[in-house]
């Protein structure tokens, strides 16, 4: 009787399961095992896969643009997570503080990340041009001598310059991104029990302490939450590069995730960017352990 | 971060949607047969020629529909997926610079002799080097579409004001440099320079490199383009921007390509083919301007064929209604109003030239222009340059140097593909 129950159970559990499941295995499952399978192979989508082995793995690690991607990747990977990271909390901080106009302030920073980043790719190449905006601003507020005591040749073609091609696309991503942050570690702090602050207060704690003491701790799930997310995106970073600079110049903004599409797409070496494809999983994958380690989890 | 589940359902959705489609059309509709036929979407009044070149089509017999579906952005990644995956159109556009590629790949592309042999449209009609073109010995892959060589767009306003006269046959490129920093006021708001260099594609620095006498490769096959001559034509190329600050990057004025830069008139010259013509003409209707061959260099005048073919790709299940739009696409009457290029047939293209006599030095000039077609490797060849050529621009590497890195990675790209006896 029991058992029967939790048969029919069972059973409505995987009808009700079994769109998802299905959609899992024909997109996802199946694809990765493929994935896996072929790069071992050598496959130009024409002639059938053949097996070479690990060498696609081998070259991998001897062809330059594999360890130039891989360099530029991590360097993006960090600056955007830790700056993205920041500017979110300190965001958050602030609209959670009494203002007014609050909503549209979260309004304005959270439309960033609900606009298609092909669109906003597109208006930041305006800004970076070198005659484009930011170089107007900069040279109206008197900045460019300045940029020129860099050593940098003003006005500054931002995305064709070797130097400032991946910190350009960095800090558009940083802007772009943060607002989404931003509301998640608004709904972190506005979990944290306002009698938690008041229990703070009575001890004699000021503004700085409750910070450090109280909110700080508290908000470390949610910490966890967007510093991983934030890895995955970043190490996954593609179509600003696709729209923006092409990976150039020279190579400068080529990440793995363009790598591996000009190797698929353009070179048809399917076999080689899968094992890109391979490498990039399991790089994102250690970087999220360490960064687990790091905080405790 | 965002729900990928939604995302995915609406893609399969989309899928099954799409399917449906191609079931419903894939088949003969009505009694007709339907084909497809793709180009890419570069170049607007292309894109409305080809529209009404079909509808004509369509209009003109009633046993075949025919379908234009132009790709817009990265054409041969998406064409080369369609052809793996068995849903290519029955009619494609193929640049000559990727008709070895694909003739490397054996089963893409389907010799057109046995449809040439019952057909009205004769080869002969055709500018020789541009069938050739297309050809693997005695077998014809393409029919030619149309044609381009570069000419020296010149801003005729400019050339005025700066009290030059304007660039002609006897034009060489010692002329042509001294015009550029003639014609360079660098001086906001109206700043204006000489000249557009692309920084990433090296189909402007061919030219010039054979120019001063050097050649892609050696006749054993090998790449030629380290030799003293091209060292000389690259430190030109790139001093034009570098020592004569006569010319800047299309990007830096925030152009996407050298003629978008000469129509707002950011730069005084550009090398264009007569794709531009149009462009300026809807875009900058006002801009007046002139075109001429190219300056010659010292070891003479060089330039080269882009040309386009309609070619019926292996798989097609209607080769004999896809035939037939390729004849009519290539007829005399189509050919006759095409703007953007030059017509493949002999006889059209001269009366064009006629009509039309801007086009003129586009033309003359394909009397010594090369295929642009540099084996099954030569879009990676060509890629390959252009970084050499950036290289040297933004100062990482010496002309010398740059040539013979690139020169020995060419090399390579070459030998492997020796080795495998395929492309990859």
């Amino acid at each position: 009787m029991n058992l029967g129950r939790s048969r029919a159970e069972l059973l409505a559990a995987l009808v009700f399961l079994a769109p998802f499941l299905v959609l899992l295995l024909v997109f996802v499952l199946w694809p990765v095992v493929n994935a896996f399978w072929l790069s071992f192979h050598a496959y130009d989508l024409f002639a059938k896969p053949r097996w070479v082995g690990l060498s696609n793995y081998r070259m991998l690690l001897q062809q330059g643009d594999f360890w130039i991607s891989l360099r530029n990747t991590v360097f993006y990977t960090l600056g955007v997570v830790i700056a993205q990271t920041a500017l979110a909390l300190l965001l958050a901080l602030m609209m959670d503080q009494r203002i007014r106009g609050k909503t549209a302030f979260r309004v304005a920073y959270f439309l960033p990340s609900v606009t298609s980043s092909v669109a906003i790719s597109l208006i930041f190449m305006a800004l970076f041009f070198k005659n484009g905006i930011l170089n107007q601003i900069l040279a109206a507020l008197g900045l460019e001598r300045l940029l020129a005591a860099t050593g940098l040749a003003v006005p500054v073609d931002w995305l064709g310059n070797l130097h400032t091609a991946l910190p350009s696309l960095m800090a558009m991503n940083v802007w772009s991104t943060a607002g989404f942050f931003m509301i998640i570690f608004l709904a972190g702090l506005q979990d944290i029990p306002q009698t938690l602050y008041e229990v703070a207060e009575l001890d004699g704690a000021g503004p700085l302490a409750q910070f450090r003491y109280v909110t700080l701790p508290l908000l470390k799930p949610t910490f966890f939450y967007v510093a991983t997310m934030g890895i995955i995106g970043a190490f996954q970073v593609f179509d600003q590069v696709f729209i923006m600079t092409n990976g150039g110049p020279l190579k400068a903004t080529m990440t793995m995730a363009y790598l591996l599409y000009t190797e698929a797409f353009v070179h048809f070496n399917m076999g080689y960017a899968c094992a890109i494809a391979f490498v990039l999983a399991t790089v994102i994958f250690l970087a999220t352990m360490g960064q687990k380690r790091l905080m405790g989890e | 971060m965002p729900p990928f589940v939604g995302i995915r359902l609406w893609l399969l959705v989309m899928l099954l949607a799409g399917l449906s489609a191609c079931r419903a059309s894939d088949s003969t509709a009505g009694g007709k047969v339907s084909i497809r036929f793709s180009g890419y979407a570069g170049n607007p009044a292309e894109t409305a020629l080809m529209e009404k070149l079909v509808a004509d089509f369509n209009r003109a017999q009633d046993a075949i529909h025919a379908r234009y579906e132009p790709i817009p952005g990265t054409y041969y990644p998406k064409v080369l997926t369609m052809l793996a995956s068995g849903t290519a159109p029955d009619v494609l556009y193929l640049d000559i610079l990727y008709f070895q590629p694909f003739l490397a790949k054996r089963k893409i592309l389907r010799p057109l002799n046995d449809l040439l042999a019952t057909s009205s449209t004769r080869p002969e009609d055709f500018i020789p080097s541009l069938l050739g073109a297309f050809s693997d010995g005695e077998t014809i892959y393409g029919i030619p579409k149309d044609f381009n060589t570069l000419g020296l767009y010149y801003n005729r306003d400019s050339f005025k004001r700066a009290g030059l006269g304007y660039p002609d046959q006897t034009w060489n490129l010692e002329r042509f440099r001294q015009a550029a920093i003639t014609l360079t006021h660098a001086k906001p708001p109206r700043a204006q320079y000489g000249f557009a260099l692309a920084p990433d594609t090296a189909d402007r620095f061919l030219p010039i490199a054979e120019m001063f006498g050097a050649r892609l490769f050696n006749p054993d096959g090998t790449c030629a383009i380290a030799s003293p001559e091209g060292i000389r034509a690259m430190a030109f190329y790139t001093g034009l921007k570098l020592s004569d600050h006569a010319a800047i990057f299309p990007s830096e004025v925030g152009s996407s390509f050298s003629g978008d830069a000469f129509g707002r008139q950011d730069v005084a010259m550009a090398f264009e083919g007569s794709w531009l013509t149009p462009y300026l003409q809807t875009s900058f209707p006002s801009l007046p301007y002139g075109v001429a061959q190219l300056p010659q260099g010292p070891a003479g005048r060089s330039n080269f064929l882009f040309t386009v073919a309609y070619v019926i790709p292996q798989g097609s299940r209607h080769v004999e209604a896809a035939w037939k739009l390729i004849e009519f696409l290539t007829s005399e009457e189509a050919q006759a109003q095409v703007t953007f290029a030059l017509p493949s047939r002999k006889v059209i293209s001269r009366k064009y030239v006629e009509e039309h006599p801007e086009y003129r030095p586009i033309l003359e000039a394909a009397a010594y222009a090369k295929p642009y077609d540099f084996g099954p490797q030569g879009p990676r060849i060509i890629d390959r340059l252009g970084v050499a050529l950036q290289e040297v621009l933004l100062g990482v590497k010496p002309p010398e140097q740059a040539l013979q890195d690139a020169a020995k990675e060419i090399d390579l790209l070459n030998r492997r593909d020796l080795e495998r006896g395929d492309v990859e």
